[in-house]
């Protein structure tokens, strides 16, 4: 039989179970009942198995998360002798084996694109323990606690019990009412206690956290450092340096800036057994220093700036690029890249600087990877030091030269990338799961004034921070 | 104790051994679950009762699925619309097509369960809304706000990829 033929005759069956078919229809499925063994046979396995989807839905199946099974009636009306019945009873029971109970509800999915999720995600759906992804949108989770937890996307949420969830990474917010105090958000490193409140929670799977107590009070605590904060009506606490203060709360709920939230793409498994580290994940760092005294740069720019000029001595700008290679293992790059946004700048003539040369340096003296992104300085740079030689080159001794990469005079954007044998080495003789790159211009500017170029960093919106792309061994 | 065990103990092993086909039957044949429920549950009491008529040694699943067969077509009289839309005699020859697979050993249930886990998220939910939830197609098409025609061809798509994978999956694991 076709497949179109095929397709029709499930389509009449489909009909059929519902009693929806012409007089005419109904007779043409008969007749290939009655006359087409092929035919008979098909509906014979689509009904068989149809009967182990709804009947065998209890010896677990796939769906049987899904199900909400209707208690069975039982219609014991004609007489027999008592004890027989309890026995044949007894012997049915054990045939309907029951389920763990749904611990919540999903109420509502605004405008939801769901990823892989094992939980069924349409508004009304019964949620056993399980996984939830949402890719976009907003979905509302009613915990049989009472607790409702809202997820905002991205966000991938892991039903736990009625009165626990875990962030796995995302936000959201939960309002719990005193039903359900003591209902538990955890997160990879970081575990939230409500105690009747409204609270939200972004975290990243690196174990980056961020925990803003909206209204009422949470404990927060984090079993690694052995630490315990209470928080209240407007106090946050934040692991991860979103925020200046990393663990203190905030005091005031005045004059506060809207709390920070994580979003994908700090680490990600790209194609090929390629893996994707941006600046954005865990340690990473990237700014730039420069070397007039009057230069405020506080390392939460959504770029950093690099220059060459030899007109003026204050305008020399470097930039700083560090990497959290902790999620290498110890594995061996087999190859890599460094890759780099280029921003429109917002300072200098194009026209003041030709075809502009950068030149990529790795750090391998160690022991200056710890800098820090809000107090890097034209003082106390890694590899670096006030020196006329050093305005753009690093102290030769502390790194090794990577690569290099030329901007076109004028080029406000574009990706730029540098690979190759030496960045590969040098990434795997790291030993401290951290590596700085340092970016230099070795193009001088042909009169004062000249472009200052300008490559996104991990505070930027439109482009993407820097990142490697290493395929591990 | 005598030593012949009691009608009782041949019966409740009769019927453990076959429940199962028997459940497959009747859900194979009423698509309503709580009708296909209530119409096994009255045929078990009627096995029940009138076991005493089961000559012990002959076939009893075909014994039993007669039974079943005809508790089927009494409830069918009653509650039209919780049953297919086909005469009796189709409904007996495809019973019939029923049973003789059912009777074949085969992995369908292993088959199903790998099958159902490859469907795509979509599927699944329709397949959940259909047969477990019990849904009218006006409620379905309300759900996933389309119309009753696409679902019925959507409904239809999916039970054969399903049904295509059931049976390559069975045709490789045998």
């Amino acid at each position: 039989m076709k497949p179109e033929d095929r397709w029709a005759l499930y389509e009449l069956w489909e009909r059929a179970r519902d009693g929806r078919l012409t007089e005419d229809e109904q007779r043409a499925l008969e007749a290939r009942i009655l006359g087409d063994q092929e035919a008979r046979t098909l509906l014979a396995e689509a009904a068989l198995v149809e009967a182990e989807l709804r009947h065998a839905g209890d010896e677990g199946l796939p769906m049987q998360e899904t199900v909400t099974r209707r208690a069975l009636t039982w219609r014991w009306q004609h007489g027999i002798a008592a004890a027989a019945a309890a026995l044949v009873a007894a012997c049915l029971v054990w045939f309907t084996a029951k389920q763990p109970a749904p611990v919540a509800t999903l109420v509502k999915a605004h405008l939801c694109k769901w990823g892989n999720s094992a939980l069924p995600t349409l508004e009304g759906a019964a949620l056993r323990p399980g996984t939830l992804e949402l890719v976009e949108g907003m979905a509302t989770l009613k915990f049989t606690s009472g607790a409702e937890v809202v997820l905002e996307a991205p966000v991938s949420l892991e039903v736990v019990s009625a009165m626990e969830c875990r962030v796995k990474k995302g936000t959201v917010v939960a309002d719990v009412p005193h039903s359900a105090k003591g209902f538990t958000i955890q997160t990879p490193e970081t575990k939230v206690v409500d105690y009747g409140t409204r609270f939200g929670v972004s975290a990243g799977d690196d174990g980056k956290c961020l925990v803003h107590v909206i209204e009422g009070d949470v404990e927060v605590s984090r079993p690694k450092e052995g630490e315990t904060v209470r928080l209240k009506t407007g106090q946050r606490a934040d692991y991860g340096g979103w925020i200046q203060s990393r663990v203190t709360p905030d005091q005031s709920a005045e004059n506060q800036p809207e709390p920070d939230r994580w979003l994908p793409g700090p680490i990600a498994e790209d194609r090929d057994g390629w893996q994707i580290i941006t600046t954005a994940f865990g340690n990473g760092r990237d700014t730039c220093i420069q070397s007039g005294p009057s230069a405020k740069i506080t390392g939460k720019e959504p770029f950093f700036r690099v220059k060459h000029t030899t007109l003026d001595a204050k305008l020399e700008r470097k930039g700083y690029v560090a990497f959290d290679l902790s999620r290498a293992d110890g594995r061996v790059a087999e190859q890599a890249e460094f890759i780099l946004h280029l921003e429109a700048s917002d300072l200098g003539f194009g026209s003041l600087v030709p075809d502009a040369e950068f030149v990529v340096y790795g750090l391998t003296n160690e022991t200056l990877d710890a800098w820090s992104e809000a107090d890097l300085s034209w003082q106390d740079a890694p590899a670096h030091d006030q020196s006329d030689a050093h305005h753009s080159v690093p102290i030769a001794a502390d790194v090794v030269r990577l690569g290099q990469f030329t901007v076109p005079q004028g080029s406000g954007h574009g990706v730029f990338t540098i690979a190759g044998a030496p960045l590969t080495e040098w990434l795997n003789q790291d030993t401290n799961g951290a590596v700085t790159l340092i970016v230099c211009r070795s193009t001088d500017e042909t009169a004062r004034n000249g472009l200052v170029h300008a490559f996104a960093t991990k505070e930027n919106l439109r482009n993407a921070a820097p990142m490697l792309r290493i395929k591990f061994r | 104790m005598a030593d012949a065990p009691d009608s009782t103990t041949i019966f409740l092993e009769l019927l453990t051994a076959n429940e199962r086909r028997l459940a497959l039957y009747v859900h194979g044949l009423v698509p309503r679950d709580a009708e296909a429920e209530d119409i096994l549950q009255q045929t078990k009491m009627i096995l029940w009762k009138h076991f005493g008529d089961f000559q012990i040694g002959t076939n009893f699943i075909a014994w039993a699925r007669k039974i079943a067969f005809h508790q089927i077509l009494t409830h069918r009289r009653q509650q039209k619309r919780a049953h297919l839309q086909l005469g009796d005699e189709a409904l007996e020859a495809l019973g019939n097509a029923v049973s003789v697979l059912a009777d074949e050993p085969s992995p369908r249930h292993e088959a199903l369960r790998t099958c159902l886990a490859k469907l795509p998220i979509e599927h699944r939910q329709l397949i959940t809304l259909r047969y477990y939830d019990d849904l009218e197609i006006d409620q379905i098409a309300d759900r996933v706000k389309r119309t009753e025609a696409a679902i019925y061809r959507a409904l239809s798509r999916v039970r054969m990829t399903l049904m295509e994978c059931v049976q390559k999956q069975m045709e490789a694991m045998s």
